[in-house]
């Protein structure tokens, strides 16, 4: 026997895709923004980085910006445009 | 801005979905294996070992140029949910197992049998509401997924829920996708938090809701159906999945059916819930909220107790959580009637009790002047944060402030609002306190509405 049934899932409205920043030849002279997503550790890790950034490359400058509130994951238009604003590239971590 | 991604591996599925949602499928990550990041995260000494071994990677993902796929990704095609999905068995036990098979292979299911969604039986869930089949409730994260009526319809029949329960569904899925509830935090978070859902007005006794002994347990077809319903209806239309980008550690407790449950208002000596928020007495309502594992308190069957001695244990409870995070922090007080009365009896009103709760449970400044917190230097800064970006209400910003000062008491939520009070149980019974310590607000309370098999919520 043959048994119709209806589909339970949601339809998505697909979202416009966006390439990804171009990226930079060198990180000798740009300022690195570690950006800390406030879980426990993030900030231990990134720190570890910034050190290896200063030694490897002399004229790079590690800039710590933590995330206003670690679990805040939807609705921060104010915070993310002022990441630009601290340099020229991004680490973001530790997810999760 | 260039950029790379740290993750630990458990994460990475999670990462590439969340993502492609965003329509960014091409953004760069690095993973970092679990089992050592967690274990060794406690100071950055013992963290360079990984930063190392990552050091490399890191730098080529900053550097390498981009691929022609990553500079320009290929549109992301809608998925179609719909149309006509036929099942063949060599007779209906055999077709019957043949569709919870492939619902469940599908991630369209929660793990238990379910009622396959045929079309005539949508057709009378349906029934049950004078709204629209196409009526859109609302977008269901963290998909984004579009949850009409008909679609939530169909999770319903799956839960076995009866079309006279389908209105109380449609206004707790209101509830859900309304943009003041954070439901991407209860979808997806590591914590496990889950919904908590209250049923209040004429409509809880006309369907049977249990508000007694027993609320939480098995038993009633409508609180487990309409939970599960729920539960159906945000796994699907917001198709999230365990590992996938349902990240619960341990899973979301009452997995299935959520704590659903109705307020006792006969018994309560209080207004009932709903109308203290502003509603008729004749209005019926459901309030969805998010929540962690309920804390018990009062002595039930086993040991004497008094009302003011639980509130004083919900009190010391809540000061023991030892985070202030005043921007969302919401709290359920469930008291069972014997407890509420107890209460009232020794002159608490439901606001008296708010008021009284929202002062006592105030933190010393001394307490909060601690160590890192969530990437600030410490609660205070956390604190001063929230208010500078908005997420502590302006009328309630400048309490935080003259608190944060020696001597000061901070309160650990935004309002006495904040302390939501319902009168369920039984005689005897325990008293539950649903904590939600979260990151934007997930409490809201909807009328039921457009019911056709019921005398309440009709209008």
């Amino acid at each position: 026997m043959h048994l119709e049934v209806m589909n339970p899932r949601g339809e998505i409205p697909p979202p416009a895709t966006l390439g990804i920043s171009p990226r930079v030849p060198t990180l000798e002279g740009r300022k690195v923004v570690l950006i800390d997503n406030g879980k426990f550790g993030a900030n231990n890790f990134l720190a570890a980085l910034a050190d290896m950034l200063t030694e490897k490359y002399r004229n790079a400058t590690p800039v710590m910006y933590p995330k206003p509130a670690a679990q805040t994951i939807t609705n921060l238009p104010k915070w993310y445009p002022t990441v630009k604003q601290q340099g020229d590239l991004f680490v973001f971590g530790v997810g999760d | 801005m260039p950029g790379v991604y740290f993750i630990t591996s458990e994460f990475l599925a999670d990462a590439k979905s969340a993502a492609r949602d965003r329509g960014m499928p091409g953004i760069r990550l690095l993973t970092l294996p679990a089992d050592k990041y967690y274990r060794f995260r406690d100071s950055k000494e013992e963290l360079q070992p990984l930063a190392g071994a990552s050091f490399d990677c890191m730098i080529d993902l900053l550097t390498r140029p981009l691929s022609s796929e990553e500079a320009k990704p290929s549109p992301i095609r809608q998925q179609k949910e719909n149309g006509e999905i036929w099942v063949s068995g060599n007779d209906f036990l055999d077709a019957f197992e043949k569709t919870n098979e492939m619902f469940l292979a599908n991630h369209w299911a929660d793990g238990l049998p379910i009622v396959p969604p045929a079309p005539e039986l949508v057709r009378s869930m349906l029934s049950g509401t004078t709204r629209s089949p196409e009526e859109v409730i609302g977008q269901v994260a963290p998909k984004n997924g579009t949850a009409t009526v008909e679609k939530i319809a169909i999770n319903a029949v799956m839960a076995g829920a009866k079309p006279e329960y389908f209105p109380v569904i449609l206004a707790a899925m209101e509830g859900f996708t309304d943009k003041g509830y954070d439901l991407t935090h209860v979808q997806a978070s590591t914590g496990s938090f889950t919904p908590v859902v209250i049923v209040d007005g004429p409509i809880a006794q006309e369907l049977g809701f249990n508000s007694g002994i027993g609320m939480l347990g098995h038993g009633w077809r409508a609180n487990s159906t309409v939970g599960r319903a729920l539960r159906l209806s945000l796994l699907n239309i917001g198709q999230t999945w365990p590992q996938v980008n349902d990240m619960a550690l341990t899973g979301r407790l009452e997995a299935y059916t959520f704590f659903t449950f109705a307020e006792d208002m006969a018994r309560s000596p209080w207004e009932p819930y709903h109308v203290s928020r502003g509603f008729k007495a004749e209005d019926s309502t459901v309030t969805v909220a998010t929540s962690v594992n309920p804390a018990v308190f009062g002595g039930g069957a086993v040991t004497p107790w008094t009302g003011q001695g639980v509130i004083d244990a919900i009190v010391a409870r809540i000061q023991s959580g030892g985070v202030v995070w005043p921007h969302s922090q919401t709290h359920i007080l469930v008291l069972h009637p014997d407890c509420a009365v107890d209460l009232a009896h020794h002159g608490y009103t439901r606001r008296s009790l708010q008021d009284h709760l929202y002062d006592k449970t105030r933190v010393p400044y001394e307490k909060i002047a601690g160590p890192v917190f969530f990437g600030h230097d410490n609660e205070i800064d956390f604190i001063r944060a929230s208010v500078a970006d908005g997420r502590i209400r302006p009328g309630r910003a400048q309490v935080f402030l003259d608190a944060l000062k020696p001597g000061g008491r901070i309160p650990v939520v935004q309002s006495p609002d904040d302390f939501h009070i319902f009168v369920a149980g039984g005689s005897p019974g325990y008293d539950l306190l649903f904590s939600y310590p979260g990151t934007n607000w997930a409490n809201q309370t909807k009328r039921v509405s457009a019911a056709t098999r019921t005398a309440a919520g009709r209008v």
